[in-house]
């Protein structure tokens, strides 16, 4: 397998993301695997930045502790960063602060490339030429990625960044890598655009949304399609008005949903209670970042689990996932549409700042996917009923859900408990009837659909267990530990609840294994939640709370020196 | 034709005998027949207080929503289906106390639906506390020795706010009541109806004697002019004027910016079984 990581680091504002974004396009156009995984603290504009991205012939999972390049836009990436090059560790510069920087310095007149075309604007552009130079792409190939890149503003932008790029491109002689050309087709996307897509396919009709790091750009890649694909967008006043929004319009027939953080999801806990209780199906996205409070707005973390899992007073069902990768995302979300009209209550999808920023290339998504609005009744359907009880007691927990301006089936839904038509009462064996109605719901949910994912040898010796983003590090860890000659069997969980008993008891019960929880938390919440649920203690735990992502080696480390 | 009937309640009505929210939900039934909307097209959006039982007491679609959060619960259900005439009924303290944020903010977008607020001057359903609206040095049981806040001028803030429609009425007249809720359904925009409730219970003082004494009929107001009505609802009198203060027929309302996704079936309603992405996916390979 070959590999190339390139690491760009800048101030905030400089353009460092959208400079990461080019050099994985060009890795894109040679169908390699790539991520790119992106740092920034909470700041428009100062601020050190980095872009990383990471290519490989071969499926790649996760970021790692070393770069082949680091592309300097400022004196301080240099020193924060070159003692992880390594070979043939290209230190990319303007040839201004050249002479600072030891080590293998490519210098290029990129300030200078730029302004004589008029704008500092194209010194991005004028440094992915010379990246792409070093990596031994075509002039054809950086126009390309400059063409994807600016196309939507215009020719003349287009022209002027290619200008740019293909003179820095020019200014550097020797090619260190030469890119093989393989034939995967992929789409090279972050985990907070596949949740949107996965919900616009879905069929989404009403976003509410107030915004919040790092679910912020939920709201704007949906709002960008609200006239395409014929969506109410509406950025709400707080996150009571965007919990509650949805709920109104889930209740007038939409498919509804919000996005936040945990700062946020606290705001929005009551009115979850509501979606519960007038069986309401509403899907919610939660991602993480470092708390408690502020926290560290733009790092991440999972230590939400607990909070999702309980949030709100009372009992009623809900579902909690957390899906593990990019594609995941996509596909995740649009099933927790179905789920949600499916047990007519809440579903959570758990995200975090690693999986909502963090760019993969994936296998184009799939489109054939089937929406099913479980017992939602169609108009002609309502008007064939003669006595309509919105909250029936039925088998199996779901009653038929009509939409105002349905005939015969006027209805109240509410935030009381109510009798099977939706009045108010408080009489007990009501309240029973209604508690048991709503609680079995979850039971709808096929085993199939929230069991554990396990990748690897099942008799592997060692188990990494893991859930939500965490995936991706231990996947990566299993790769190198592979190397190394150690088997190791990856668990993961895409669900929490409701919690696959029977899997995790076959698992837990097997003697003689190494089990490892892998979670970004204090606490280990989900080896809290195992024990709670099966009463299996697992004693070893990786965990990071420093609200950066666990590295594949931290991993590898615990692994080989036997905690 | 929709007869008054055809809204009657299914249910015992849980209300202590006397209260001002019979005439109010009385004159809703009155305003929908007479205004001749279907009942399955209206939904009556409440929150929590004696007036959060209101979408029990007519028989329409209803949504009984928790304390504080009607109107941003009636904001994504008209979003989703402009079709659909909701009506938000709020109290004093769930609207202007813990909800103020959702009536404000949705004013100013314009949102297109009727909103009476049952305005009692006190928290009536937790047994007397002080609410938003209650006079200064008020002695409720939550103020024994007075209340110290000064009351809120609910019918100042919907004007500023940017509601295109603002009256204010009086539970104990149903004829005027029902005229304007009316006048508030044909009105498109946000039609915001501050009502004068006497809650025989919780707050006796301001009983139906006491407003026959202190209301009287607004005329020779010209409710389109803003700063008139400002002026009116910002006078300081004995006397408390009733009818419409302000209107305005052609204010932007937030809906017009949804329109063409209603275009042909409101978004509620759309047909999601196979939406087509292909163009987003190409952005991304």
């Amino acid at each position: 397998m070959e590999e190339i990581a390139v690491k760009i680091g800048g101030p905030a504002g400089s353009g460092v993301m959208s400079l990461g974004k080019m050099v994985g396009k060009l890795f894109q156009l040679y169908g390699w695997h790539i991520i790119i995984y992106d740092e920034h603290p909470s700041l428009i504009v100062g601020g050190h930045n980095i872009s990383y991205v990471r290519a490989s012939t071969s499926p790649i999972y996760a970021h790692r502790n070393y770069e082949h390049i680091l592309v300097a836009l400022d004196k301080p990436t240099y020193e924060l960063h070159h003692k992880e090059l390594k070979e043939p560790a290209l230190i990319v510069s303007d040839e201004s602060i050249a002479s600072d920087l030891s080590g293998n310095v490519v210098a290029s007149p990129l300030s200078k490339i730029a302004n004589d075309l008029g704008s500092l604007r194209y010194y991005n552009s004028a440094a992915f030429g010379v990246v792409a130079k070093l990596l031994g792409a075509k002039k054809q190939d950086v126009k390309k990625v400059i063409e994807k890149t600016f196309g939507k503003k215009g020719e003349k932008v287009v022209k002027t960044n290619q200008d740019a790029a293909l003179k820095a491109y020019d200014s550097i002689d020797k090619s260190y890598f030469s890119l093989k050309k393989l034939n995967n087709k992929f789409m090279l996307i972050g985990g907070n655009d596949a949740a949107s897509l996965g919900a616009i396919k879905a069929g989404i009709k009403y976003l509410g949304q107030y915004p919040m790091t790092p679910a912020s750009s939920i709201l704007s890649t949906i709002a960008k399609y609200e006239k395409s694909k014929k969506i109410v967008v509406k950025q709400t006043e707080d996150e009571l008005a965007a919990m509650n929004s949805i709920i109104g319009a889930a209740f007038a027939g939409a498919r509804a949903m919000t996005a936040t953080s945990g700062g946020g999801f606290a705001l929005m806990t009551e009115a979850l209670g509501m979606a519960g209780m007038a069986e309401v199906p509403i899907v919610v996205i939660e991602s993480q970042r470092g708390s408690p409070s502020t926290g560290m707005p733009t790092h991440t973390e999972q230590g939400d689990l607990r909070f999702v899992m309980h949030a709100s007073q009372g009992e009623f069902p809900r579902v909690v996932m957390a899906p593990g990768d990019v594609e995941e995302a996509y596909y995740m979300v649009f099933e927790a549409f179905n789920l949600a009209e499916l047990i007519q209550s809440p579903v959570i999808v758990l995200m975090d700042k690693y999986l909502a920023s963090t760019i993969q290339s994936v296998p184009v998504f799939k489109t054939n996917l089937m929406v099913d609005r479980g017992k939602l009744l169609s108009e002609e359907q309502a008007s064939k009923i003669k006595e309509y009880k919105r909250y029936e007691v039925t088998e199996d927990g779901t009653s038929w859900r009509a939409l105002p301006s349905y005939p015969n089936c006027m209805h109240v839904a509410s935030s009381y408990e109510h009798d099977e038509t939706g009045f108010t009462t408080e009489d007990s064996e009501e309240r029973i009837k209604q508690m048991n109605k709503r609680m079995k719901k979850l039971a709808l949910i096929p085993k199939e659909v929230y069991a554990p994912k396990f990748y690897g040898n099942r008799d592997a010796d060692v188990r990494l267990i893991c859930w939500g983003s965490t995936k991706l590090p231990c996947l990566e860890a299993q790769q190198i530990l592979k190397e190394k000659g150690i088997d190791v069997l990856v668990v993961h969980y895409p669900f929490i609840v409701p919690f696959p008993y029977d899997e995790t008891v076959r698992l837990l019960s097997q003697t003689g294994k190494r089990n490892i929880v892998v979670e970004q938390n204090y606490l280990a919440q989900f080896r809290g939640v195992i024990r709670e649920q099966t009463g299996f203690y697992v004693d070893e735990v990786i965990l990071r709370y420093d609200g950066r992502e666990v590295t594949p080696e931290e991993i590898v480390e615990k692994v080989v020196n036997n905690g | 034709m929709v007869r008054m009937e055809d809204l009657d309640p299914q249910h015992w009505i849980q209300w202590c005998p006397g209260c001002g929210n019979f005439g109010i939900v009385t004159a809703m039934r009155k305003a929908i027949a007479e205004s001749n909307i279907d009942p399955k097209d209206v939904v009556v959006v409440s929150g929590i207080g004696c007036s959060g039982k209101t979408p029990h007491y007519v028989k329409t679609y209803g949504f009984e929503a928790i304390h504080g959060r009607a109107v941003a619960v009636a904001m994504g259900i008209k979003l989703a289906n402009p079709e659909l005439h909701v009506i938000v009924n709020t109290g004093d303290g769930d609207n202007y106390g813990i909800g103020l944020n959702h009536w404000v903010q949705n004013m100013r977008r314009n949102l297109d639906i009727v909103h009476i607020a049952h305005n009692n001057h006190i928290y009536a359903l937790t047994k007397g506390q002080a609410a938003p609206t209650t006079p200064f040095m008020e002695k409720t049981s939550s103020t024994p020795h007075g209340n110290p806040e000064m009351p809120i001028n609910p019918l100042a803030i919907a004007i500023a706010s940017g509601a295109s429609f603002v009256a204010r009425s009086y539970a104990g007249d149903l004829q005027h009541l029902a005229e304007m809720i009316k006048k508030g359904l044909a009105h498109k925009g946000y039609a915001f109806i501050d009502v004068l409730q006497p809650c025989v219970s919780m707050y006796p003082k301001m009983s139906y004697d006491y407003y026959k004494e202190h209301i009287y009929y607004l005329e020779n107001h010209d409710p389109t002019d803003k700063e008139k009505a400002m002026e009116l609802a910002m006078k300081q009198q004995d006397k408390i004027p009733i009818g419409i203060f302000y209107q305005n027929d052609k204010a932007y309302s937030i809906h017009e910016f949804y329109e063409d996704i209603h275009e042909n079936t409101p978004a509620a309603k759309h047909d999601i079984s196979n939406i087509d992405i292909q163009d987003i996916i190409e952005e991304y390979l």
